[in-house]
């Protein structure tokens, strides 16, 4: 293996790259080992150390890229567990000493996490027994309380590389604690299922026309008594919620896609009891409860997802659950809705201001940019207001809060009309909208068969009117959006864009114009472009330069040090030891690397440490850093936003197509910039505060488009939910996203152009669904005008519509995604293939 | 005759059996995650050696 390089060898050091035997990332330095392994960071051979003693090494084995690295997270503190009723309002049970509770674990990706997470009792014997649910990224554990406390369990799995995300909504009273599961369609699915296969089997004497002399009167008359035993438990348990949901519209003088749905179940089971109690027939019960089973599994498949997200997520998500509030000389954690106006709140670095108040000590750093979109922190001094939700970088700070958590300026913006409006109400789904016409269609066909055969056959008068109701009945076009859609929300999804449901499909097919966030969703918040200007620097500089920066976790430090690792090859970048290491807030860094002095900073910084000596370097557009090296200027750095990659490509695509705009909490720094690349059709807004976007969205749909807005933060948070479809584009699903109708994986960013001609094309599908229902309507209607239509006909139509409209739209849909987005191996979650099938999507 | 009915209520009342059968799997959350336990199956028990007695 590699041994440590000595000065000399340091230039020419090619050493192979060092993998980290936790987490399978490179190393950027090479001196944390343990045996002849090696590791990036502490961290991570913790890790290793704890999973070894234990005999857990095995998780290594199962999956490739087991370990979640380590490097540069922060240790979570889980103090504020200790606190007795943030403890009861998270467990799920307790009974004083066994207690259950269940944790959200974003970092969860493979099976060897399954392994590890189900084997916790293991690595402490105060743990009882722990399941994983793996799509829901939870682990329940059951503990001992006297063995061990919930902190030291929080702690424990935060220490194995778990780090389990409590939020403020986590927190819950005793009776929200009930489980959300909903299981009532299983049980729905179950019953339909049940007394479809029984009545059909019950009805087969009826179809092969073993009636008469063969057959007992009396067997008839029994079978036909449980028939309508069955079907009636059909139409009031399974049928309940098509019926309730018809019935509620109906009242409020709407008529929705459930409204000729319960008219046909209500005339199949209303001229079905008719014959049966008047000997007159054998009605058609088991063509009603195949039509509800058929209902049933087409709403089943439409909520099936295979991802859980959070798509209505307010501030109480984004929230720390507890700040640690200062009392004199003592600190203790308190939960987030007690703090209360004149506490004294201490914050370390990365910790969320909690609630607006005032800086009283330290140097604050505050990045707002998820809050307001502007992309550098902000300096405070002593006496400063500090905004809710602002992320203190650097030292730690201490602030009186003037407000309550709910009455902050971030979430006053929850009080916007926006969040109170229902999204449902804003359009009608084009399935409802169908069923309306429908709806009337039916009546008046039923109506003037009524009419006609009324004068010459009573009874064949009636029996025509309820035919026409009963093969009428929507059953093809209630699935086929379920099918199709639901189908292509499962196609969008393996491309890394997850919706909330169906209808956002819907919406998407309409769009147009398109609204983008800059800061965080164009632009990379953590990633800078980094170009040097100078005399270029040599390795043994650059190692240099990244010590330094190393040390500091100010975000343009991380962007250079994370530019440094970019331009060498993996391995070779590496800390060395750093002496008198000081940095000055708002200036810049210094120290003392192997003999040499280092200096990066503002120019104002560098001319007060170097006075004289430094000669003036032009600066451009953009942030500049100067760089310093025994008293001598090498060079600057200039930094700009980092552009997400392809979007040139994608922008290309999206113009004169669609009405795009730009909205941004930032400055005019970039204007130019972003005019070259939007055009100039394009609308550019600077300085937006979360209002204003809300208010542009508002003004584009008041000129009559629809409207799609990307974004991410906070500050998009009203005009995402104000658009007709709200896309959030995130680096990383699990971490927070406000309430939006979608989540697209920003690794995927460039298949977005396609996205909507696919959600076009989608509802294309669904048309042709609905014709193809329409042929089969006009042959059901045929045979029940004339008065023919006999329950074995209505037997076969009726499944047959359904399967053909199921099969078209599942393959359709299939061949669409094909078609546009080209064949994709299938992903399974925890397929080692996984992330090789990623990274090739990945461009 | 009577023996169909018979038989028409054994089939029933074994229908009935497994629709119960059902409902407790789905009321014991059997269904609830269908993609865990494909993956559990598949791991062992078995305790691997420690990693510096390997060596």
């Amino acid at each position: 293996m590699v041994s440590k390089p000595t000065k000399e060898g340091k230039e020419k050091a090619i050493t192979e790259p060092l993998v980290c035997a936790h987490c399978g990332e490179s190393c950027p330095s090479d001196d944390i080992t343990l045996g002849d392994k090696h590791f990036c960071c502490q961290g991570c051979k913790m890790v290793y150390e704890i999973l070894n003693e234990n005999d857990l090494c095995r998780y290594y084995e199962l999956d490739e890229k087991a370990g979640v690295s380590l490097r540069g997270r922060r240790l979570e503190q889980y103090g504020y567990l200790d606190e007795p009723d943030i403890r009861e309002q998270l467990l799920d049970f307790t009974d004083g000493q066994r207690s259950d509770v269940h944790f959200y674990l974003p970092q969860m990706h493979c099976a060897s996490c399954i392994w590890l997470l189900e084997n916790l009792y293991r690595l402490s014997e105060g743990i009882r027994r722990s399941t994983v649910n793996f799509p829901r990224k939870e682990v329940s554990i059951t503990f001992d309380e006297s063995k061990i406390s919930l902190r030291q369990l929080a702690e424990l799995l935060a220490s194995i590389g778990y780090a389990p995300l409590i939020q403020l909504s986590d927190l819950k009273s005793e009776e929200e604690k009930r489980p959300v599961v909903d299981r009532r369609l299983y049980f729905q699915l179950g019953v339909a299922g049940f007394v479809f296969g029984n009545v059909m089997l019950l009805s087969f004497p009826e179809y092969l026309g073993l009636s008469g002399e063969l057959v007992n009167p009396l067997f008839v008359s029994w079978v036909s008594w449980l028939n309508i035993a069955l079907s009636t438990l059909v139409v009031f348990y399974s049928g309940r919620d098509y019926l309730r949901s018809a019935w509620v519209e109906l009242k409020q003088g709407h008529l929705n896609i459930d409204a000729p749905i319960s008219l046909g179940i209500l005339a199949l089971y209303g001229r079905s009891l008719y014959e049966i109690l008047s000997h007159t027939g054998a009605g058609y019960l088991d063509s009603l409860a195949g039509l509800l089973f058929f209902l049933l599994v087409g709403k089943w498949f439409q909520q099936r997802t295979y991802y859980r997200l959070s798509f209505d997520r307010d501030y109480r998500s984004y929230f720390p659950i507890a700040a640690s509030v200062r009392e004199g000389d003592e600190e203790r954690s308190l939960s987030a809705n007690k703090l209360e106006p004149g506490m004294t709140v201490v914050l370390r670095h990365g910790e969320l201001v909690p609630a607006d108040g005032i800086l009283l000590k330290g140097e604050a750093l505050i990045d707002y940019s998820f809050v307001t979109g502007e992309s550098e922190p902000v300096r405070k001094y002593t006496g400063d207001k500090l905004y809710a939700g602002g992320r203190q970088i650097g030292s730690t700070i201490e602030m009186t809060l003037t407000k309550k958590v709910s009455q902050s300026y971030l979430t006053s913006l929850w009080n916007e009309s926006a969040f109170d409006k229902k999204q449902q109400s804003k359009t009608k789904f084009l399935a409802d909208r169908i069923a309306t016409y429908f709806t009337l269609t039916v009546l008046l066909l039923a109506g003037a068969t009524l009419v006609y055969w009324l004068p010459r056959d009573l009874a064949l008068a009636f029996n025509a009117f309820t035919a026409v109701l009963i093969v009428a009945c929507p059953c093809a076009v209630a699935l086929s959006v379920p099918f199709t859609f639901g189908n292509s929300l499962r196609k969008l999804a393996q491309r890394g864009f997850f919706l909330k449901n169906v209808h956002v499909l819907e919406q998407m097919s309409e769009i147009t114009a398109i609204v983008f966030d800059k800061t965080g969703t164009l632009t990379s918040r953590e990633e800078a472009e980094v170009h040097f200007h100078g005399q270029p620097l040599s390795l043994e500089e650059k190692i240099l330069l990244y010590t330094l920066v190393n040390q500091s976790v100010h975000p343009v430090s991380k962007q250079i040090a994370s530019w440094l690792l970019r331009a060498e090859e993996p391995g070779k970048m590496k800390a060395l030891k750093i002496q008198q290491f000081r940095e000055l807030t708002g200036m810049g860094l210094e120290g003392m690397v192997s003999g040499r002095q280092l200096h990066v900073g503002s120019q104002a910084f560098l001319r007060t440490v170097l006075g004289a000596q430094f000669a003036e370097g032009e600066s451009e557009e953009g942030k500049s850093v100067y760089f310093s090296l025994d008293g001598h200027v090498r060079g600057y750095f200039s930094l700009n936003n980092r552009l997400r990659p392809h979007l040139e490509g994608i922008l290309r695509k999206l113009k004169g197509r669609y009405a795009l705009s730009l909205l941004s909490g930032d400055n005019e720094r970039e204007r130019v910039r972003f005019e070259q690349l939007f055009g100039a059709e394009a609308t550019l807004r600077f300085r937006q505060k979360p209002k204003d976007k809300l208010a542009f969205v508002q003004k584009l749909q008041a000129e009559g488009h629809k409207v799609l807005m990307l974004g991410d933060g906070l500050n998009d948070a009203g005009a995402l939910k104000q658009s007709d479809v709200g896309v959030v584009l995130a680096d990383d699903t699990n971490n927070f996203t406000p309430a939006s109708d979608g989540i697209m994986d920003a690794r995927l960013f460039s298949l977005f152009p396609d996205f909507l001609p696919f959600a076009r094309n989608n509802l294309r599908l669904v048309y042709a669904a609905y014709l193809l229902a329409l042929l089969y309507n006009i042959i059901g209607l045929s045979f029940a005008m004339r008065a023919a239509l006999t329950p074995v006909v209505a037997a076969i139509l009726m499944p047959a519509s359904s399967v053909s409209i199921v099969l078209f739209g599942v393959f359709s849909s299939n061949l669409l995604a094909r078609h546009l987005f080209g064949r994709m191996e299938k992903q399974r979650f925890a397929d080692p293939q996984k992330r090789r099938v990623k990274d090739r999507i990945d461009f | 005759m009577l023996i169909m009915l018979f038989l028409i209520m054994l089939s029933l009342i074994l229908a009935l059996g497994f629709l119960l059968a059902f409902f407790w799997a789905v009321r014991t959350g059997q269904f609830d995650d269908d993609y865990t336990p494909s993956v559990r199956i598949l791991l062992d028990d078995d305790q691997p050696k420690r990693d510096n007695q390997k060596d």
